[in-house]
């Protein structure tokens, strides 16, 4: 299994002063490696660790790290459903559907103020495949974990990995 | 082999048969070992690349946690229904016609092959509200209803008093809740991630509320809404009118006036979160 070496300890369920004395940091990397920049990735954070506090989420021993970046995740695909839904009974105007087309203004500055070849790049996949890849590349996650939060088989899962690796690929060279 | 077996095999996922065959091609097509070099220049810089938010971030965020969570009430903040514990909790009988109706949505949710089979689906929801009152699960069953939504429900927000969530059940991306309502009636509501093929429910009249798109269907006296959503389809059966449906999901707001689809969502979330880390 992939990615021992980034997980915090096992076993007892973390306080909250834990997860944001020492965890919070992690959670933000993985926050802005999904949102694409520092505004949305903080907002992200905050609600996750809002959620945290409240308990509205079950800790499961084993992998604190992997636990909080699904929580990361959660927010962070919840924001963006959020965000995409219109009162719309077509669909041209689906965003999802424009091919083309530059980040908002407010995202551009971000970009600019925090120039980051790799969030760029990681920028121009579909959220499936950089939720893969980042779940998979910077919170250290399993095939299998990805799978199990995605509610997809692990093929899917290895095939969206190499597919966003290799589109990364093709942009960073 | 598959080209995604570089990736796995990079990420120590693959058996060590296959691992065997990567390393065997890898060593006969320098083509292909070009590529996997590529594949690991790319994860590694993945790995490397530590993002450090700004100065002073990370301490305002956590400030504005404990500030929400001190000073406002939960329910301006989070999901605003309560999922508020019954012990009217479903039979076998239910958790199975749940299990077929599920399987319904499923199959329809953005395929082709096999639209969502509305009247079907309607009959099995009937079956499933009328057992909603009867007797306890089994011990088996409760203890697994029980297990990961107690501790959502302890911690979750108020619900108006006029929706109680009676039964929850998920089914890989498929989640089911059902609700009654203080009239009685019991809604049941699907979850599904994926998007709605719209076309399917073209037959019924499109309602507008909020942010949210309904597509309702009048069906043996029942009533079917498709909730347009982008990554997720919501479902909602109810025996009452879509008009109905929407004064019982919008009743007794707080102050802000979350759309349905948005309501749902916070609700879904209470559930779903501890769901998804129950294995």
């Amino acid at each position: 299994m992939s990615g021992d070496a980034q997980r915090g300890s096992a076993g007892a369920v973390p306080t909250w002063e834990e997860v944001a004395r020492d965890h919070s940091r992690f959670m933000y990397s993985v926050a802005y490696r999904l949102a694409g920049n520092q505004s949305d990735a903080e907002d992200v954070v905050q609600e996750a660790l809002l959620r945290v506090k409240r308990g509205l989420v079950t800790y499961t021993p084993g992998s604190l790290q992997g636990w909080l970046a699904r929580i990361v995740t959660n927010v962070f695909l919840d924001e963006t459903r959020r965000r995409k839904r219109r009162p719309q009974t077509a669909l041209p105007d689906d965003p999802d559907r424009v091919i083309a087309g530059g980040p908002a203004a407010d995202e551009d500055l971000a970009m600019r103020s925090l120039p980051d070849h790799i969030q760029t790049a990681l920028n121009e996949l579909t959220d499936e495949f950089r939720t893969a890849v980042v779940l998979c590349d910077v919170a250290g996650l399993s095939y299998d974990e990805i799978a199990a939060h995605a509610g997809v088989p692990v093929g899917t899962v290895r095939s969206r990995v190499h597919r966003g690796r290799s589109r990364l690929r093709e942009l960073l060279t | 082999m598959t080209e995604d077996w570089l990736s796995a095999h990079l990420d120590g996922e693959l058996s060590a048969a296959e691992r065997a065959e990567v390393d065997a091609a890898l060593a006969a097509d320098p083509v292909l070992a070009a590529d996997y070099a590529d594949l690991q220049r790319v994860r590694s810089l993945l790995r490397s690349g530590a993002v450090e938010p700004a100065p002073g971030a990370m301490d305002r965020i956590v400030a504005a946690v404990d500030a929400a969570d001190r000073d406002a009430p939960a329910a301006d903040v989070a999901p605003v229904l309560r999922l508020r514990r019954r012990r009217r909790v479903p039979t076998v009988a239910a958790a199975a016609a749940a299990m077929v109706i599920i399987a319904s949505v499923v199959g329809g949710v953005g395929g082709t092959e096999s639209l969502p089979a509305i009247g079907d689906l309607v009959a099995q929801h009937e079956v499933a509200a009328a057992v909603v009152e009867g007797a306890p699960m089994p011990d088996d069953m409760m203890a697994m209803a029980e297990m990961p939504m107690d501790d959502a429900m302890a911690a979750a927000p108020p619900m108006p008093e006029d929706l109680a969530m009676t039964h929850a059940f998920t089914d890989g991306p498929t989640m089911h809740l059902v609700y009654v309502t203080s009239g009685g009636e019991p809604i049941s509501v699907f979850r599904h991630e994926g998007d709605a093929d719209v076309e399917a429910f073209g037959a019924g009249s499109v309602v507008k509320a909020d942010e949210a798109s309904m597509w309702s269907a009048p069906h043996s006296g029942a009533y079917v809404a498709v909730i347009d959503g982008t990554g997720y389809v919501w479902f909602v059966v109810s025996a009452e009118p879509h008009e109905a449906m929407m004064d019982d999901m919008m009743h007794d707001l707080p102050s802000r006036s979350p759309s349905l689809g948005e309501r749902l969502r916070d609700a879904a979330d209470v559930v779903a979160e501890p769901f998804r880390f129950w294995e």
